[in-house]
């Protein structure tokens, strides 16, 4: 509790929302951590080029029991959100297009 | 007179002890109590972890025309560490308010299992109350067996008010650094 205080005050910055990420010692959602990498080097490190597989990997994430399972909506997949993404990724020029695996054939609840 | 005075004596002394045992009963109660607030506020440095914190998802919504900001990582290990600790996502641009993965790789390459826990630190300093962590692999102790090797994610994203701020207007690269040390505990 009081392991990280002093430094904290020191940098300021705060503990994270949800806490920490089990493991995943299996490797149950490796295939899309691989895919996503690919993705972000495709893409120039452009975040928004590779929302789907965000997506998807915290799907899986949740899907094994590695996650609380929460609405995609508190975790930045608003309807909002997602129209102001698609209006970024839209204007932004010269940026591959992405090979467009839409994560709707994932659970995403 | 002296049967009153019995009553009387007794009573001081049931009082007395009631309000012996009650303060009794509060010091042992206080590890909970202080553990229940400390996780409702967030006080100290303790993750929110009660419900109904939650960050609000109006706050995770891109800000539209917002100057992207490059966020780089970087990581290290404490002398005594035998892990080695890389960041799998050098850099990655987004915009205020739009949520991002990154992911860090851990690997034990010795031939015990070995228990590491991290602390980070966000450079500039005065935007770290920006950026916000909804979960990563931080404040928790990992346990990696020999010769294991694991994906550790960060879920970030930069608080949207990063785009008001006229303080932020500077800070074009935000650096997270994360080391990791080995735990006391194993």
């Amino acid at each position: 509790m009081s392991m990280g205080s002093s430094w904290q005050v020191f940098s300021k910055a705060t503990p994270p929302e949800r806490g920490a990420f089990p493991l995943d010692l299996h490797g149950e959602c490796a295939d899309i951590v691989k895919q996503y990498l690919a993705c972000m080097r495709s893409q120039k490190g452009q975040a928004v080029g590779c929302r789907d597989l965000t997506q998807r990997y915290l799907a899986c994430r949740m899907d094994k029991g590695l996650m609380e399972r929460d609405s995609f909506d508190n975790l930045g997949f608003s309807k909002e959100a997602e129209a102001a993404a698609a209006a970024r990724s839209g204007a932004a020029p010269a940026v591959p297009s992405s090979p467009s695996s839409s994560p709707s054939s994932q659970q995403t609840k | 007179m002296r049967a009153e005075r019995d009553l009387n004596m007794r009573s001081t002394i049931n009082y007395v002890s009631a309000v012996l045992l009650t303060l009794l009963g509060l010091s042992y109660a206080a590890v909970p109590l202080y553990k229940m607030l400390c996780s409702e506020t967030g006080l100290d440095g303790t993750p929110i972890t009660s419900l109904g914190h939650k960050f609000e998802p109006e706050s995770m919504v891109p800000v539209a025309g917002a100057r992207p900001i490059r966020i780089l990582f970087d990581s290290s290990v404490a002398d005594t560490m035998k892990w080695k600790f890389t960041p799998e996502t050098r850099q990655i641009h987004v915009v205020p308010g739009e949520t991002a993965l990154a992911f860090f790789q851990a690997k034990n390459p010795s031939d015990e299992d070995i228990v590491g826990i991290s602390t980070y630190s966000v450079t500039p300093a005065k935007a770290a109350q920006y950026f916000n962590k909804i979960q990563c692999f931080c404040f928790e102790e990992q346990k990696l067996a020999a010769g294991e090797e694991i994906d550790m994610p960060v879920f970030f994203y930069v608080d949207p008010e990063f785009a008001y701020d006229p303080w932020m207007s500077d800070v074009k690269t935000i650096t997270l650094h994360y080391t990791f040390f080995k735990s006391k505990y194993q």
